[in-house]
């Protein structure tokens, strides 16, 4: 894997731009798409919303400063991508939160890129429940296996509000799984 | 042999590694013994990742290829300018508008006071309602003595003083 700085560098260049990129799609496509699809669960939509995100990082490479890592930078920008389509379908149904992360879920039954089984279907059920932020931190932590020190500088959010955020998360989820 | 010994580790191990040692320890007991299952059920069509850098080209040439619009008559530009000119025209009519005529608190009906106090929950102090009470205009004894009628009292007793023979008012007419 070619260095993060040089393949920022390239990214920058005319002349290496599009063999940087392909490159970067190579080594953060599976990683973005697992991050989104845990945010919209649909396939489809999960594929639209990575295919923006890659163009949203290819049209402003020039005003990434390296202030963050780039991998920190592109995640940042894939949430708020997939946060913004979920805004977006939620204003055009016309309904609340809620009911759109309801909906959500019971798609999820319907669905052929969804194999779960029922203790899977009410995995879903539960995450849906969770607030915003928290449900975006559990995933990172107990799916993608992100470290505190990462998601912390992807979502702005101090390391001690993180791990309350997270273990909160864990204990609904369980107490949620647990009632029936 | 003429190998030298050294003491030095040849080994090293990431920065920070065991400073977060023990919290990945337990983040990964708690998981193993969690109830939530470590698999969420996602499936993706085959050979999706294969497809993905060739649509994203075939998606950055179109975008090249398909020109720009530009707009002929900046018309979004032109309604800013005017929107500001009436906003200021606006504002300029409404500061000299009511210059003829004051309204005083006179000019107001009783009942649009007493609405006003209704509507409005103003949680006023005691002290704060002493301080805007015209007090020159009041007597002590309006508060000391009431100004109550013979009559008025007589009927407040009776109604409302259980024994009221008890209180022998003829002695103390």
């Amino acid at each position: 894997m070619i260095a993060e700085e040089t393949l920022v560098q390239e990214l920058k260049s005319k002349e290496t731009q599009s063999k940087a990129f392909e490159q970067l799609v190579a080594n953060y496509k599976e990683r973005l798409y697992w991050h989104i699809r845990r945010i919209v669960l649909n396939h489809d939509d999960a594929d639209d919303v990575l295919q923006n995100t890659f163009i949203k990082v290819y049209r402003n490479i020039d005003g990434f400063k390296g202030e963050s890592k780039l991998f920190s930078w592109m995640y940042r920008i894939a949430t708020n991508e997939a946060l913004s389509f979920l805004k977006q379908q939620r204003t055009k149904l016309g309904v609340t939160d809620g009911e759109y992360q309801d909906k959500m879920v019971q798609n999820l039954e319907a669905d052929v890129y969804f194999e779960g089984d029922e203790i899977q279907l009410k995995l879903q059920k539960a995450i849906a429940t969770l607030p915003e932020k928290q449900k975006l931190i559990f995933n990172m932590k107990y799916y993608e296996d992100l470290k505190y020190e990462e998601i912390s500088e992807i979502l702005d959010t101090t390391v001690g509000g993180l791990k309350a955020s997270y273990h909160l998360a864990v204990k609904k989820i369980e107490g949620f799984l647990k009632d029936d | 042999m003429n190998e030298k010994k050294t003491n030095k580790n040849p080994f090293s191990t990431p920065k920070g590694y065991f400073d977060s040692f023990e919290e990945s320890l337990r983040d990964r007991l708690t998981k193993e013994n969690s109830p939530i299952p470590k698999q969420e059920g996602f499936r993706i069509p085959s050979s999706y990742f294969d497809d993905l850098q060739s649509r994203l080209t075939a998606r950055l040439e179109e975008e090249k290829t398909v020109p720009k619009v530009i707009q002929l008559t900046p018309f979004r530009k032109f309604m800013a300018i005017a929107a500001s000119i009436a906003a200021v025209t606006f504002l300029a009519l409404g500061i000299n508008w009511g210059n003829g005529e004051e309204l005083s608190f006179t000019d107001l009906a009783n009942s649009e006071i007493e609405a006003y106090f209704d509507d409005n929950e103003l949680d006023l102090s005691s002290d704060e309602i002493a301080e805007v009470l015209p007090v020159h205009t009041y007597e002590i004894n309006d508060f000391v003595q009431p100004q109550l009628s013979e009559d008025n009292l007589l009927d407040y007793l009776n109604e409302n003083v259980e024994y009221f023979e008890e209180l022998n008012l003829e002695n103390n007419e």
